[in-house]
């Protein structure tokens, strides 16, 4: 097998292995799976080709998601952390542009040398400020319990798509076995 | 020999692996070169494989890693004592399947017989 075949091998086996992360199998289940498709891979290549044996396996993200329809799994903590790490980028985006927004309404309404406070929708419960000094002297910006939103939102998003309850079922489902 | 149809494949692949492996251990690869010797070309790897996976976690299969010369370690399946059972289920199951499928489809083909003399006697009137 030549370099560039190992490579593919690898590549397709790199994209199962996420898959199956992304499906939640724990460590130990996936080397094992990502050993037995190498294997059949190699062994694949030496008969067929590396592209053949590529093309017989179809796309790695079905595979993975066929190889553990079954399978207990355990939270999905990976995927959880990508989409929480989504959401927090978005709420901290929203959050700026709403101080910059507020700001700018401040600004416009010729309102000098004093701090001026409101909500803003969506951001219920959170208390913005805005103060612009007299002749452009500067300008503060401030938004009070909106930490609620940059923990929160991404903590709720966490734990729904981690799923931490599968550790649950997936012990009441280990349990029977054992005995 | 026509192109097996796939869903067709995909109800009875559960008791094509079990038989496979009636007649001794084999690994995935392994598995795929025996199911197109006997004629299923058109079985993917790709669906072997996680048919595999799903039997083994069913326990009907168990596996063991031997090593190879020619690579990695192979992870070889065997049947466990409910697979056996289970291939007779599903032996009994496919038999009892087929003999419906052919009884109807004779009854068909007789009935498709019996209906098409009459049109053959009508056509071979008509020129007169």
């Amino acid at each position: 097998m030549n370099v560039i075949d190992r490579v593919r091998i690898e590549a397709a086996i790199l994209r199962y292995d996420f898959w199956l992360e992304m499906r939640g199998v724990r460590g130990s289940r996936r080397r094992d799976l990502r050993r037995e498709l190498r294997t059949n891979l190699t062994e694949a290549t030496a008969d067929v080709g590396a592209t053949r044996a590529l093309f017989g396996i179809g796309s790695p993200k079905e595979l993975a998601f066929a190889a553990t329809e079954v399978d207990p799994s355990r939270p999905r903590w990976s995927q959880a952390a990508i989409w929480a790490s989504a959401v927090f980028a978005i709420v901290v985006f929203g959050c700026l542009f709403t101080a910059i927004a507020f700001t700018a309404g401040v600004e416009a309404s010729g309102v000098t040398g004093s701090t001026v406070r409101g909500s803003v929708f969506p951001w219920f419960g959170v208390d913005y400020a805005a103060r612009v000094e007299p002749g452009r002297g500067g300008l503060a910006v401030g938004a009070g319990g909106i930490g609620t939103y940059f923990f929160g939102l991404p903590l709720l998003t966490f734990l729904l798509v981690a799923q931490p309850w599968r550790l649950l079922r997936r012990s009441r489902q280990t349990l029977p076995a054992a005995e | 020999m026509p192109p097996h149809d796939p869903q067709m494949l995909k109800g009875v692949l559960g008791l094509l692996l079990l038989s496979m492996l009636s007649t001794g251990e084999n690994y995935g690869y392994g598995i795929v070169t025996q199911l197109r010797a006997v004629g299923f070309d058109d079985l993917a790897e790709g669906t072997v494989y996680p048919g595999l996976t799903r039997l083994e976690a069913a326990g009907l299969l168990e596996s063991h890693l031997v090593r190879s010369d020619s690579g990695p370690a192979r992870k070889y399946y065997r049947l466990t004592s409910a697979g056996r059972a289970e291939l007779t289920l599903r032996r009994a199951a496919w038999d009892g399947l087929v003999a419906s499928v052919e009884t109807a489809t004779s009854d068909l083909t007789s009935d498709a017989t019996t209906h098409a003399a009459p049109a053959a006697e009508h056509t071979t009137g008509d020129p007169a």
